[in-house]
């Protein structure tokens, strides 16, 4: 039996074989209860029928567009203001091409507001094939309209996201296919939207990483769980870095599986940040200790040269107020150089008012270790003249001036000169203590070079010799003169 | 208790100014003779030209590097060698010298004038 022809049924009656009248009542049925609206219109364009919906959707009755071109009625004028000529609408086009139109216009309803809408205009044709009519399916979409907005909306706003995430991530569809890659991802793989998009960001993996990255990836999304894979990204510059690619399964509302959201972070980063910290920690300890056995050390040879208790306190806490601030000079420094000027002022700047310390020389920066030397040297040299020297009377002055040049090889030479002058006269000194050991016996050795002291009645001279040279293993980073702010 | 290191040579190798200072003070205070102090191992290696001494004190860590050759060429000289550093000793120097004195900083030093006078071989 098919019942697709109703001819076979002897339950129903086509509407050919009904009478005219009782045609009608369904014919009006039909049409007054679709949801779509439906316009009928003469070979003059004019409109010769609307249904209920049509009613609705335009705001106007059949008696208020019969008779009138229904382009002029609802389709007047585009959204801009501009007038729209009935030549211009792709609607009424249907007729004199007697093809079938579709698409979306703006309509305009009775009451002035613009309404987006979809269309379908298909020609009316006579028993000859020759178009007498046309008639019109409208529907109205704004509702459509604005759920696509949202939802363009929401798509950007995710990108945007995505793209200003410090992470690289990634989307992909039900079937695996990779949709969307953020700027994250392109920036550090180098891969094209192009390259990487479907399943193109497999090649930026590891050769021997690749195959099980695919089987994890494929057997998740079998499975549609959230999963875990670590492999060897190859950076742009060509460089592989250890990266874990963590991914959960997105289900829309109905709960279909659409596909992954993942995001994956660089770890080689991760474990370099922790080697690093590990180093220096193990570089702090090393200087605690360092710190600690310099402490001892000093304390030991105090006690050992000084006269009585009250000179060995008063030497102690000045020793060890000098270590704390060469070190916060040090500390402040960048890397492994420090301004010369500011270890050399830091001793003397309780003595600098009323010109009585003299400092001249270019301003350049030292290796650390060449600094902490001169600034324990220049602490005895200070603390020395405060007792009896220049710096022990109300005239007295100190000159601290330094010169560079170049030794004729690599490397070049401080020379450093501390002149006294206006305190009482000098005598030779019969006890040789801390100041002098330091001076005569380490110091050169430790900078390379050589320490002169000299006792002139007008003040003490000392002249400080030193190789100055990085500590990086550069061709021209044996010394670094730089100008300090 | 007194020492007494009359006539003796010791080398120190330390590049801490101030813990090379009190190390040097120590010895001559105990009457021995000082080479050094060396902050350098190419310095102090140099130095071996003019004769050896009869024990040294060794940091590890010194301006231009660790201290091992120095240290290998002492111990293989049979010259008495006290370690005194600030983490451990490197560890081909302790693998090959299993026995060697190691103090770790700090230490004060009198007791490593005290570790090396019980070591050094009367002459």
């Amino acid at each position: 039996m098919h019942y697709g022809d109703p001819t076979q049924d002897p339950h129903l009656n086509t509407i050919n074989e009904l009478d005219s009248e009782e045609a009608r009542r369904q014919l009006n049925a039909v049409l007054d209860n679709a949801t779509v609206a439906i316009f009928l219109m003469n070979e003059r364009q004019q409109c010769t029928y609307m249904n209920a919906a049509a009613e609705r959707l335009t705001g106007y009755s059949l008696h208020e567009t019969q008779g009138r071109a229904l382009h002029d009625v609802v389709h007047h004028t585009h959204p801009d203001g501009r007038h729209y000529p009935l030549e211009d609408c792709p609607i009424d086009r249907a007729f004199p091409e007697r093809n079938r139109m579709q698409g979306e216009e703006t309509f305009v309803h009775k009451d002035g507001r613009f309404y987006p809408v979809a269309f379908t205009a298909s020609p009316i044709r006579d028993d000859n094939g020759h178009p007498i009519g046309t008639i019109i399916e409208v529907r109205g979409i704004a509702e459509e309209k604005a759920r696509d907005t949202a939802l363009r909306e929401s798509e950007e706003r995710f990108r945007n996201m995505a793209d200003h995430a410090p992470v690289m991530m990634w989307v992909t569809e039900s079937d695996g296919y990779c949709s969307y890659l953020n700027r994250a991802w392109h920036q550090f793989t180098g891969q094209t939207a192009e390259e990487a998009k479907g399943f193109g960001w497999l090649d930026a993996t590891h050769p021997d990483d690749k195959g099980e990255a695919e089987r994890i990836f494929a057997s998740a999304n079998a499975r549609r769980e959230a999963f875990r894979i670590e492999y060897r990204l190859r950076r742009a510059d060509g460089v592989y870095r250890w990266a874990i690619d963590a991914a959960a399964p997105r289900f829309g509302p109905g709960g279909e599986f659409l596909g992954y959201i993942g995001s994956v972070i660089d770890i080689d980063e991760r474990k370099e940040a922790e080697e690093r910290q590990k180093l220096l920690v193990q570089e702090l300890h090393h200087r605690v200790k360092n710190n600690l056995a310099t402490v001892q050390s000093m304390v030991n040879f105090t006690l050992r040269t000084s006269e009585t208790m009250d000179d060995f306190r008063k030497s102690v806490a000045h020793r060890l107020s000098a270590l704390a601030r060469s070190h916060s000079v040090l500390t402040s420094s960048s890397g492994r150089l420090t301004a010369l000027r500011k270890i050399l002022f830091s001793e003397l700047e309780p003595y600098d008012h009323d010109r009585r310390v003299e400092l001249d020389g270019p301003d350049l920066n030292v290796p650390d270790d060449v600094a902490m030397a001169l600034a324990m040297a220049t602490h005895e040299l200070t603390t020395n003249a405060s007792k009896y020297g220049a710096l022990s009377v109300d005239t007295g002055v100190v000159c601290l001036s330094w010169s560079v040049e170049a030794d004729g090889f690599d490397g070049r030479i401080l020379s450093l000169q501390w002149r006294e002058r206006g305190g009482p006269p000098v005598t030779i000194p019969t006890k040789r203590g801390f100041g002098s050991m330091l001076l005569e016996r380490i110091l050169g050795p430790q900078l390379r070079g050589a320490v002169q002291i000299e006792y002139p009645p007008e003040g003490v001279h000392v002249e400080i010799r030193g190789l100055i040279q990085a500590p990086v293993a550069h061709p021209y980073a044996n010394f670094a003169q730089e100008v300090v702010p | 208790m007194k020492r007494n290191l009359a006539g003796a040579r010791v080398l120190i190798a330390e590049d801490n100014i101030m813990v090379a200072m009190d190390l040097a003070s120590e010895f001559e205070a105990s009457g021995a003779e000082v080479m050094g102090p060396f902050a350098r191992v190419e310095e102090a290696i140099a130095a071996l030209d003019s004769g050896k001494p009869d024990g040294a004190i060794l940091d590890v860590n010194l301006l231009d590097g660790i201290v091992t050759p120095l240290a290998v060429n002492l111990i293989e000289t049979n010259v008495p060698v006290v370690f005194c550093t600030g983490v451990s000793l490197p560890t081909e120097l302790g693998a090959h010298y299993p026995d060697a004195q190691v103090f770790i900083k700090p230490t004060s030093s009198d007791r490593l004038v005290d570790a090396l006078a019980l070591r050094l071989v009367p002459r």
